[in-house]
């Protein structure tokens, strides 16, 4: 029990590092994160996490940023060793299930961006979701190298 | 006659015995070819400031040979974050490494945009572009797959993620994958270096 006690209270004071978290309806949209810009490349892509803690099965089916000309939701498919990267319309979100886009899976690629992504910088990005409806999130840019969010 | 139908019959089982061993040794031979010596050899490309460089230009160094492109946005840079942060981690050693970013979309990757790309990563990173012919016979000499998809500007390439690991002499050791965690690589070189 003591240690159960210990362990909520370390969460509940772990809370205010994992601020930057966007609530629409049921879902979560956890640390969304993008790495900058990598020299003179024109493309990136946009990671984030998405809990759905609902009990209805929802969708992401569009976004929209101001940040690139354009922006497709893609998987990434390896096989044999070869990547494939192919445009998705739609990504289901089950109910009670977390769907994380993250390096090597799901991403949201950002065509044509301009200007350049800096570490440190953010930009919006609206999310549109089949049930929960749209919502606006904001970016956080990590360095080129990242591997992961480090805010 | 009797004998010409055992002949006939003969042969044909000696021709069915080297069609079995014939898929055998090609089957064989397939998965050897994943991980066997062999990979890599001779190539000449460009570096990112222009020069002519060859396989002969790295000699003396560990190569992580990796194939790319800038368009890509995700596994490209997640296998060179992935690298990065593994050299970080191997500290000083990590300078008896070079590593190669080969594109595999020369129409759109000039040397320039490979040296600013590969450099937002490492500063250590080099990025090798050539004419379509070099690049097609670099990706042989790897093994390494790639394809053109969709039409107009904005295409995108499917390509190997493997990292090759050569040896200062230019031989193959082993090899890694795209999103194998830094720590992975790091340990995985740190045993060879």
């Amino acid at each position: 029990m003591k240690r159960l006690l210990a362990a909520t209270l370390l969460i509940l004071l772990a809370m205010p590092a994992a601020a930057h978290e966007i609530k629409v309806g049921d879902l979560s949209i956890v640390h969304p994160w993008a790495r900058a810009t990598a020299g003179a490349a024109k493309n990136g892509a946009v990671y984030m996490r998405i809990e759905n803690q609902g009990d209805v099965d929802d969708q992401i089916v569009g976004m929209a940023t101001a940040a690139a000309e354009r922006v497709e939701m893609h998987t990434h498919i390896v096989e044999n060793g070869t990547a494939m990267m192919r445009k998705v319309e739609a990504i289901d979100l089950p109910a009670h299930q977390a769907i994380k886009f993250k390096p090597g899976e799901f991403h949201i690629m950002l065509i044509g961006v301009d200007p350049p992504l800096m570490e440190y910088d953010t930009f919006k990005m609206t999310l549109v979701f089949a049930k929960a409806g749209s919502v606006e999130i904001e970016v956080y840019v990590e360095e080129a190298g990242a591997t992961e969010p480090a805010h | 006659m009797r004998l010409r139908y055992i002949s006939f019959g003969g042969l044909a089982v000696i021709l069915f015995l080297a069609l079995l061993v014939g898929v055998g040794w090609y089957r064989t031979n397939g998965e050897v070819a994943v991980g066997a010596p062999g990979i890599g050899g001779p190539f000449t490309l460009t570096d990112g400031d222009g020069r002519q460089v060859t396989d002969q230009t790295y000699r003396g160094k560990w190569l992580l040979v990796y194939f790319g492109y800038t368009y890509c946005p995700d596994a490209c840079p997640t296998g060179l974050s992935n690298i990065a942060a593994a050299l970080k981690q191997l500290g000083p050693d990590a300078d008896k490494v070079q590593t190669l970013l080969i594109t595999v979309d020369p129409e759109r990757d000039t040397p320039a945009l490979m040296k600013s790309y590969v450099a937002a990563f490492d500063s250590r990173f080099a990025g090798l572009s050539g004419t379509p012919e070099q690049i097609a016979a670099v990706a042989r000499e790897y093994r390494v797959y790639y394809k053109r998809v969709g039409e107009g500007e904005d295409y995108i390439m499917d390509h190997s993620v493997v990292i090759y690991v050569m040896d200062p002499d230019g031989n193959y050791n082993t090899m890694l994958r795209h999103n194998s965690a830094p720590a992975e690589i790091a340990a995985a070189l740190k045993k060879l270096l």
